[in-house]
């Protein structure tokens, strides 16, 4: 192969090709038109000022692709057409990766989608429109080899016609889903707005505040988050309060390097008042000092708000800083835990149960006569009442006549449907168990008579429907444990949000 | 500084720092820092958007890299990166995992305290707005337009990315790890005390 010859011949097929293209594939484009032909490094033309513009074999010489497609693009009137020809990447060139075999300046190879994709980021969406794109392979030799320069055409050819870009552009091109806003901004609500920059910062831990006001009991429990603070803290200055009945077992332990007594609570609270909130001022009467980090380790919420009162640059407790807003690292539990958690006693009279024909309601019972019952149907049901996941029993109050044989069915539906059923032929306590898994639902229960047997007489009085107590809660001591766990991750790992000051 | 990587997109728009404030951010990060480079990545369907935010600047510096890169190259990228630019989303996180300095561009529909990326290298910027947070996961059901983005100004991640950009660069290292991060005076977490309403 001769590089020198391959260039002439390559140099000869460009410099006819705007003649041989207005006479072939382009004629619709170029023919009968003021043609401008560009090269990098012309000046700048006025905006819209030519009515077709062509680049051939320019682009893939230019490091700036964009600012070149875009100056050459804005020099066309709105109808015109630019036209760009490069080297084709699998005909020209027959390689995937530069350099050039034939052109050392060619930065770029390109095919019709690469070429296309210069286009879309160079030009605004709906400026111009794609007219024609091609690969041109006139007279091209498949058969030569690699090494030997190509014959014929091996370009690719692009032709843009300018637009005049409809109004709504501007939409697509800053923001595909743009909502509409009913307000520009947010009214003031608790602080101006502004924007915040902010790093995680671990601040050093020098000097521990620790509460643990409880009584016996709980301080016992909460030995292990106690020794925990050591192990987590070992150079630190701990300073530990207590109720004066614990100082003794807290110093013997060696759990704090300074103990301060204060009976937040009284040593037995039959036989007095509570009320922490009272004694805030003997609080901060005895707790005066600087503190790195002040952690109150009480579960119970009655005694967080102290740490208002003292100066330390991290407070952490239990509870969600939605209640404790003065909490920096704070462990949101639900405070609400032993609502839901508590087992749960409801009385039904029967006056929350309805009854048909057989039966008749009276001021303390409802009454039903076998006789005139029909088989197979609810003779009573009620009291269609919402209940929360859990497990549950009702017991009905049944009072049957012993002396006349017959068969009832027992039946619990949720939201209608059944779930738990039972038969009863003579005096019984009837418990029946069943599960909730949804919130919401209705609870019903019902009284059927059969249609394989007599029904039986009986008094119904209403019922008691239990909830099971639930047992979703930690050990004390875990809470603590778990607070002092999220203390180390958050000074060791996360780290505390710290604003940064204006530059 | 040798490259800056910018995702300006993650998996939800809410979320997203609206691209003309990208295609901003960029021309001033190309004016302040003469020799840097900067890749803006994203997937291969990013990449008309990504469009908007090269458009106007030099190929020479800007390249659109949406979906040009395998996985593993843009991991190659973010690690060697001198800075990452991110909104919440999964590269800003990947930003202070690496230990490169990152800057993560918050929005309001979150809460920064729940979902930051992490790490002693990230410089988070949100802004204080009354209404976040919203818990929209669609920009266009925002009330104010994404207002809590919309109105951070690009100069000011241009000073958050130099001050990312000045901290330790710890290359290959997770993010979280004890002693990594800066350890400041009490008094560097006094909060800085907002102006009173009605003035600027």
């Amino acid at each position: 192969m001769d590089p020198s010859n391959q260039q002439v011949s390559i140099t000869e097929y460009r410099s006819n090709w705007i003649e041989d293209m207005r006479k072939g594939v382009l004629s619709s484009f170029l023919s009968g038109k003021a043609v401008d032909e560009v090269r990098i490094g012309d000046p700048e033309a006025p905006e819209a000022s030519r009515a077709v513009v062509v680049a051939a074999f320019q682009l893939q010489k230019a490091a700036d692709y964009r600012s070149l497609l875009r100056t050459w693009f804005t020099s066309v009137k709105i109808g015109g057409h630019l036209v760009v020809a490069v080297p084709h990447a699998f005909l020209h060139e027959r390689q995937l990766s530069l350099p050039s075999r034939w052109d050392p300046s060619q930065r770029r190879l390109y095919t019709p989608r690469s070429l296309l994709e210069e286009v879309e980021e160079a030009l605004a969406p709906n400026s111009y429109r794609v007219r024609y794109l091609t690969d041109l392979d006139k007279d091209y030799d498949y058969t030569l080899d690699v090494d030997q320069g190509p014959t014929g055409q091996s370009d690719v050819v692009l032709v843009l016609e300018r637009i005049q870009a409809p109004r709504w552009t501007p939409t697509l091109v800053v923001e595909e889903r743009q909502a509409k806003p009913r307000l520009q901004t947010p009214d003031y609500a608790f602080e101006p707005a502004r924007t915040r920059t902010e790093v995680a910062v671990r601040p050093r831990i020098g000097k521990i505040l620790l509460l643990k006001l409880d009584h016996l009991g709980d301080f016992i429990i909460g030995l292990g988050p106690l020794e925990r603070v050591r192990t987590l803290f070992p150079d630190a200055e701990i300073t530990l309060v207590v109720g004066s009945w614990n100082i003794d077992m807290a110093r013997n332990l060696g759990l704090a390097d300074n103990l301060i007594a204060f009976d937040a609570f009284p040593r037995n609270s039959t036989e007095e008042e509570v009320n922490v909130a009272g004694k805030a001022a003997i609080f901060q009467t005895l707790v005066t000092g600087d503190f790195d980090l002040a952690i109150d380790l009480r579960t119970d919420w009655d005694t967080r708000f102290l740490l208002r009162y003292v100066k330390a640059s991290i407070r952490a407790g239990i509870g969600p800083r939605s209640q404790f807003p003065f909490l920096d690292i704070f462990l949101p539990v639900d405070f609400n835990r032993n609502e839901p958690e508590t087992a749960r006693e409801f009385i039904f009279d029967h006056h929350r149960f309805s009854t048909q024909g057989s039966s008749e309601q009276t001021p303390n019972r409802i009454i039903s006569h076998a006789e005139l019952a029909e088989r197979d149907c609810a003779i009573v049901w009620g009291p269609y009442f919402g209940l929360r996941p859990g497990n549950y029993v009702f017991e009905p109050r049944l009072d049957v006549d012993k002396t006349k044989p017959g068969l009832l069915l027992l039946d619990i539906a949720i939201n209608t449907k059944r779930v738990v059923q039972d038969f009863i032929s003579g005096p019984t306590t009837a418990r029946l168990a069943f599960r909730v898994e949804k919130p919401g639902v209705e609870f019903e229960f019902r009284i059927w008579t059969v249609d394989i047997q007599p029904a039986l007489d009986f008094s119904f009085y209403g019922g008691r429907l239990i909830r099971e107590g639930a047992a979703s809660v930690l050990h004390q001591s875990e809470y603590g444990l778990l607070l002092l766990e999220l203390v180390r991750v958050r000074l060791a790992r996360t780290g505390l949000l710290a604003e940064q000051a204006p530059a | 500084m040798s490259h800056i990587v910018i995702s300006p997109f993650s998996n939800s728009d809410i979320r997203d720092w609206p691209v003309g404030h990208y295609a901003e951010l960029v021309g001033l990060l190309l004016d302040r820092l003469p020799d840097v480079h900067i890749h803006v990545i994203g997937t291969q369907n990013q990449k008309s958007k990504a469009c908007e935010v090269v458009r106007f600047h030099p190929a020479t510096r800007v390249t659109n890299d949406c979906g040009r890169y395998p996985w593993s190259a843009i991991l190659q990228l973010l690690k060697s990166a001198d800075c990452v630019v991110a909104n919440n989303s999964g590269i800003g996180h990947l930003g202070g995992y690496f230990g490169v300095p990152t800057v993560c561009i918050f929005g309001g529909s979150h809460q920064r305290h729940e979902w930051r990326a992490l790490g002693a290298t990230v410089v988070l910027v949100s802004r204080v707005i009354g209404c976040s947070p919203c818990q929209l996961d669609h920009g266009g059901a925002s009330y104010y337009d994404k207002a809590c983005l919309r109105e951070i100004k690009p100069a000011k991640v241009v000073d958050a990315v130099l001050s990312a950009a000045r901290s330790v660069k710890r290359a290959g290292a997770r993010s979280g790890v004890a002693g990594d991060f800066p350890t400041l005076p009490r008094s560097a977490l006094e909060p800085i005390q907002a102006s009173p309403p009605g003035r600027p």
